[in-house]
């Protein structure tokens, strides 16, 4: 029998933690409009995000995990923002996104608690970011197949510039 | 023709298990093959989805209820992932990407290749050599349709005169001159792998539309080998043997060091039950297929595993000799390293 995709029911995030994901998301993957790149935004990276967190563990095992670590992680990592630049992350400029998240990346962000585990949270921010935009589009992101297109996968090649 | 009494008890219904099944079906044998998963049919594997299927690890067994248990020289025990296994009925042979190359002549002579063998390992060599096995490789590379070409370079292992694969290989991928070029510049004999994949519509199984989504996927349409449609489904079909899916088995039963039969279970939190028969195969790869022997008296495997955990690039060969693509853990790391072709590498390296 073919396998049956879960239907996306319901979203996770309130609406100034889908902001801040969508702030992060936008320079992880961003869009280059003058090589034809459409980037996270595009793409809805941060819908399919939404939609994951609230599938079952049955669909996979660690979403129940990755709940709690986004409950817990995005206050913290909000508060970092007010503390280094006195506002949310939704409303950091793309140098401040550039640089609040090459910092996480390298676990050298300060202000962090010592136990919030930098690393292992950028690089579940950018597995989804990136599955968001290249995934297939039943998951929720890639919207319009727009990564697919860019890619030439399924599709002619096109650019968006 | 009692199932419930049969020759051979076969657990596992993956490669060896189902290739054994068929032949000894074939010859007239009675056969029950224990897997303890369910069968999945091409179709199950569709549509593709690499979220599905691949990231979120839905062919192969969970490793918090499933796991091997892997153990560092920190000795602090850590639960892995068992990537290489399929968790339905025909196991790795379901999702791997089916390179069917022979073992090479030095694989059966791994302990005469080291002056002196490696510390902490337990190398021996084979006691058959390369050429009592060549019949059986040619029997098994027709059964399992394998494409390729005899003879291309040295680095290959070496064919019976006249011999030649069932099928040619895979149309080149457009690397593939690129990547031969490369090689035989740095002084390798690169060559054509052989593969479980249909170059051309082979009974019942289409010639492979290179949909890309392979290693680790199930194939949708059969042209990848798998032990169903190769091997396990002619032995069903001889009526002399029989699969019984949810069958795990849990202990092999001896006496006086004498395999007598197995126990297993359906439910996992339902009661044992046992199956007798005068032989008993147990083929449900190499670790795990090991373990259920660890219960007998004479039989130690301790070498072996040694071997395996040393992180030496040298020791790891003993087991990957034993089987062929298995994995081997760098160090504390974790980091895979699959070695594929054992020794054929190395031959490509020195001639």
């Amino acid at each position: 029998m073919e396998w049956e995709p879960p239907t996306p029911d319901g979203q996770f995030f309130d609406g100034p933690s889908l902001a801040r994901i969508k702030a992060l998301f936008s320079r992880i993957f961003p869009a280059r409009a003058n090589e034809g790149v459409p980037g996270a935004i595009d793409a809805g990276a941060f819908d399919y995000l939404d939609h994951l967190l609230v599938f079952e563990a049955s669909v996979y095992r660690e979403i129940p995990k990755w709940r709690a670590l986004y409950r817990h992680a995005l206050p913290i990592l909000n508060e970092a923002a007010l503390h280094h630049y006195d506002t949310n992350i939704e409303n950091l400029t793309a140098d401040q996104l550039d640089a609040f998240l090459t910092a996480l990346s390298s676990g050298s962000l300060a202000g962090l608690p010592d136990d919030f585990g930098q690393i292992h949270f950028f690089s579940t921010l950018r597995q989804h970011c990136l599955q968001g935009c290249f995934s297939d589009s039943r998951w929720g992101g890639n919207a319009d197949d727009i990564m697919w297109r860019w890619l030439g996968y399924q599709y002619d090649r096109e650019d968006f510039s | 023709m009692s199932f419930d009494a049969p020759d051979v008890i076969i657990v596992g219904g993956g490669a060896g298990g189902s290739t054994a099944a068929y032949a000894l079906a074939k010859r007239g044998f009675t056969v029950t093959v224990l897997d303890k998963c369910q069968t999945y049919q091409a179709e199950d594997f569709t549509p593709f989805d690499e979220l599905h299927f691949a990231s979120f690890g839905a062919l192969t067994p969970s490793p918090v209820t499933d796991p091997d248990v892997y153990v560092g020289h920190s000795g602090k025990p850590r639960k892995v992932n068992r990537w290489w296994v399929g968790n339905m009925v025909g196991g790795a042979s379901m999702i791997w990407e089916s390179n069917l190359i022979r073992f090479t002549k030095e694989d059966f002579q791994v302990r005469s290749l080291f002056d002196t063998p490696p510390a902490g390992s337990s190398l021996q060599d084979w006691p058959w050599s390369y050429e009592t096995f060549e019949p059986y490789f040619e029997r098994a590379e027709d059964e399992w349709g394998v494409s390729g070409k005899a003879g291309q370079t040295s680095s290959q292992e070496p064919f019976r005169a006249g011999y030649e694969y069932p099928t040619p290989p895979l149309a080149p991928h457009p690397s593939t001159q690129f990547l031969q070029d490369t090689f035989a510049r740095a002084g390798m004999s690169p060559y054509l792998g052989p593969k479980g994949i249909n170059s051309m519509d082979r009974d019942d199984c289409p010639e492979c539309m290179f949909c890309g989504f392979c290693q680790g996927y199930g194939c949708s349409i059969t042209d990848r080998a798998g032990s169903n449609s190769r091997v396990l489904n002619k032995a069903v079909e001889t009526g002399k043997c029989e699969l019984r899916e949810n069958h795990c088995v849990t202990r092999v039963d001896h006496e006086n060091g004498v395999v007598k039969g197995v126990y297993y279970k359906t439910d996992p939190d339902g009661p044992e039950h046992h199956m007798t028969a005068p032989l008993v195969i147990v083929a449900v790869q190499a670790i795990q297929s090991a373990q259920p022997y660890w219960a007998l008296p004479h039989v130690s495997y301790q070498g072996c595993f040694r071997s395996l955990v040393s992180g030496s690039r040298a020791l790891e060969f003993g087991p990957r000799l034993c089987a062929a693509l298995g994995p081997g853990w760098t160090e504390d790391s974790l980091s895979i390293a699959t070695h594929i072709g054992q020794f054929t590498a190395a031959r490509s390296l020195h001639d």
